[in-house]
C-alpha cells in the first residue's frame, strides 16, 4: 500500500519536475530568442542589421533591404561612374542631369542644410574629397596650391535644382558633388519605409557610423546603442544610450585616417580651409528622427567644434552627444535621461552651462 | 482502522519504497541532465565572409592553424578556439589591431580587403550592448 503511494507521489513529481523543466525551458527560449543578423559591405563601409523578427522570413527580409540599399548605392555613389552622382558630377558646367525622386530629394534637403551650416558643410567638396583621396589606397596631402584651387570649386549655391523638371546641375566646370556626409544617414530615413513595407517590426541597422533603431528587442526593451569611445579600439565605448525609432551619426577624426611625415590627417574636411577639420573635439554623436539631418549634423558640429556645440544644446528636433579632448562629454538636454556612462570610464560629464 | 494497524506494524518506509524513491530521483536526474544541458553547452562557429558571400565555416573547437586568403594577401589565425587577422596588406591595419575574438557576436572587419569574420552560436553574448554608433 504504501510502496504504491510513493510510487504515485513520485510519478506526479517526476511529471511536475518535467513539465516545470520544459515550460522554464520555453519561457527562456522566448526571451532569449536568437537575433537574425546580416552583415555585408555597403557604400564604402560595413552595414550589420540585427534583427528580432520571429517570422521564419526575417533573414529574407533583411536580405532585400541589403539589395535595396545596393540599389541606392549604385544611384548615389561618386566612385561608380554610372550612378546618377557621377552623371551630374561629369556633365559639370554643361548641363542639367535629370534624376530619380530619391536622389532629387536627398540633394534638395542636403542643400538646404549646407546652406544652414555656416560654411561648415558641403555637399560640393567633391574636389577637395578626390585632391586628399583619404578613403583611398593612397592618400596624399596635397600642396597649398593644389587646396585653393579645389577650394574655388566648392559652393553649395552653385548646385541648381529644378524641381519640376527633377534635374540637377553644378555651374562650374569641374565640380564635384560627394554625398559621403549625408548619404549613409539618409539610407537609414529609407529603411525605415522599407522596413515598415516589409513588414518587419524591429531592426537595428548598423551603416557606418549611423545607426538606426527601429523597433524594439524580443523582451519590449530599446536597443542599447554603446557610444565609441573616440581614443580606444573598435569595442570600446564610454557611454550607452537608447534611442527607440530614431538615427544616431557619429563622426570623429579616429575612424579614418592617414599619417604621413609623422602627422595624422583624418578624413572630415573643412571646407573653409580645405584641410582636414582642426576640431577641438574628438568625436561628434547627433541623435534625430530624420537620418540625413543626424548625418550632416554630425559632421559639421564636429567641424564647427566645442563652440558650435554648446550652442546646440537645446535644439527640439535634434540631440546632441560631444566629447572633447580633455574627455569631456558634452550632452543636450533631451538626452540627459536616456544616457548612461559607463562604470570607470575616464570621461567624465561637463557642466553644459559653463 | 486495519490500515492503521497496518501502518503501525512496519517501518515508515519500506526496503522497496527507498527504491522506488532512489530511482526516481536517478529518473529526474537524468531527464534534468538531458534536458538542461543541451542549452548551457555553446555551439560556436567561426565564419568568414568575403565580398558578402560566405566563404568558410569552421565549428569550434577547431585545431590551431593558419588560414590564407590568398586572393586578398590575409592571413588569419586560428588558436585556442580564438582567431584574429595575424597579417594584412590593408593600409589602415585596423583589423590587426582588434585582436583575438572568441565570443559570439564578435566581428572584425577588413573594410580595404571586404572581409567580415565573426563567431556566431547559440551561447548568449556577455555584452548588454546591442550595437555601437561610431
Amino acid at each position: 500500500m504504501i510502496t504504491a503511494a510513493v510510487l504515485l507521489l513520485a510519478v506526479v513529481a517526476v511529471a511536475t519536475v518535467i513539465w516545470l523543466l520544459k515550460s522554464s525551458n520555453e519561457n527562456t527560449e522566448l526571451k532569449q530568442t536568437e537575433p537574425t543578423v546580416q552583415t555585408g559591405f555597403l557604400m564604402d563601409t560595413y552595414i550589420r542589421q540585427t534583427t528580432y523578427d520571429s517570422s521564419p522570413d526575417a533573414g529574407e527580409k533583411l536580405r532585400q533591404l541589403f539589395d535595396f540599399l545596393s540599389e541606392f548605392e549604385n544611384k548615389a555613389s561618386m566612385y561608380l561612374s554610372d550612378s546618377e552622382i557621377s552623371n551630374i558630377n561629369s556633365h559639370s558646367g554643361v548641363m542639367p542631369v535629370k534624376v530619380s525622386d530619391d536622389i532629387f530629394q536627398l540633394l534638395s534637403r542636403s542643400k538646404e542644410l549646407c546652406l544652414q551650416s555656416e560654411g561648415r558643410f558641403d555637399i560640393t567638396i567633391g574636389a577637395l574629397t578626390k585632391l586628399w583621396g583619404i578613403t583611398t589606397d593612397s592618400p596624399k596631402v596635397p600642396s597649398e596650391e593644389e587646396i585653393k584651387d579645389a577650394q574655388k570649386l566648392v559652393d553649395i549655391n552653385q548646385l541648381v535644382l529644378d524641381a519640376e523638371n527633377k534635374t540637377a546641375k553644378l555651374n562650374a566646370p569641374y565640380m564635384s558633388l560627394d554625398l559621403g556626409g549625408v548619404a549613409k544617414g539618409y539610407a537609414c530615413d529609407l529603411a525605415r519605409e522599407k522596413y515598415k513595407e516589409l513588414g518587419l517590426t524591429s531592426c537595428l541597422l548598423s551603416l557606418g557610423g549611423n545607426i538606426y533603431s527601429f523597433g524594439t528587442k524580443a523582451d519590449g526593451t530599446a536597443f542599447v546603442i554603446g557610444l565609441r569611445d573616440p581614443l580606444g579600439d573598435a569595442d570600446d565605448i564610454f557611454g550607452t544610450v537608447t534611442a527607440p525609432d530614431k538615427v544616431i551619426s557619429t563622426t570623429g577624426g579616429y575612424e579614418r585616417y592617414f599619417e604621413q611625415d609623422g602627422k595624422r590627417y583624418h578624413h572630415v574636411l573643412d571646407p573653409k580651409t580645405g584641410y582636414p577639420a582642426g576640431s577641438d573635439l574628438l568625436s561628434v554623436t547627433i541623435i534625430a528622427e530624420e537620418g540625413l539631418l543626424a548625418d550632416c549634423l554630425s559632421t559639421s558640429l564636429f567641424v564647427g567644434g566645442k563652440e558650435a556645440v554648446l550652442k546646440n544644446l537645446s535644439q527640439t528636433d535634434f540631440d546632441v552627444i560631444a566629447v572633447d579632448q580633455e574627455k569631456n562629454i558634452y550632452l543636450s538636454d533631451g538626452i540627459r535621461s536616456r544616457f548612461q556612462l559607463s562604470e570607470g570610464s575616464t570621461y567624465r560629464l561637463a557642466d553644459s552651462t559653463e | 482502522m486495519k490500515q492503521n494497524d497496518a501502518l503501525s506494524q512496519r517501518s515508515f518506509f519500506h526496503k522497496t519504497d527507498w527504491l522506488a524513491v532512489a530511482l526516481i530521483l536517478a529518473v529526474s536526474l537524468g531527464l534534468w541532465a538531458v534536458l538542461f544541458f543541451p542549452r548551457v553547452t555553446q555551439r560556436l562557429q567561426v565564419e568568414i565572409y568575403c565580398d558578402n558571400v560566405l566563404t568558410q565555416t569552421i565549428p569550434l573547437p577547431a585545431e590551431d592553424k593558419l588560414l590564407e586568403l590568398s586572393d586578398r594577401q590575409m592571413t588569419l589565425e586560428l588558436k585556442d578556439n580564438r582567431i584574429r587577422v595575424s597579417e594584412t596588406n590593408c593600409a589602415d591595419q585596423s583589423c590587426l589591431r582588434m585582436g583575438f575574438i572568441e565570443r559570439a557576436g564578435q566581428t572584425i572587419v577588413c573594410l580595404p580587403n571586404r572581409v567580415v569574420v565573426q563567431i556566431t552560436g547559440n551561447g548568449e553574448p556577455d555584452s548588454q550592448i546591442d550595437g555601437i554608433a561610431g
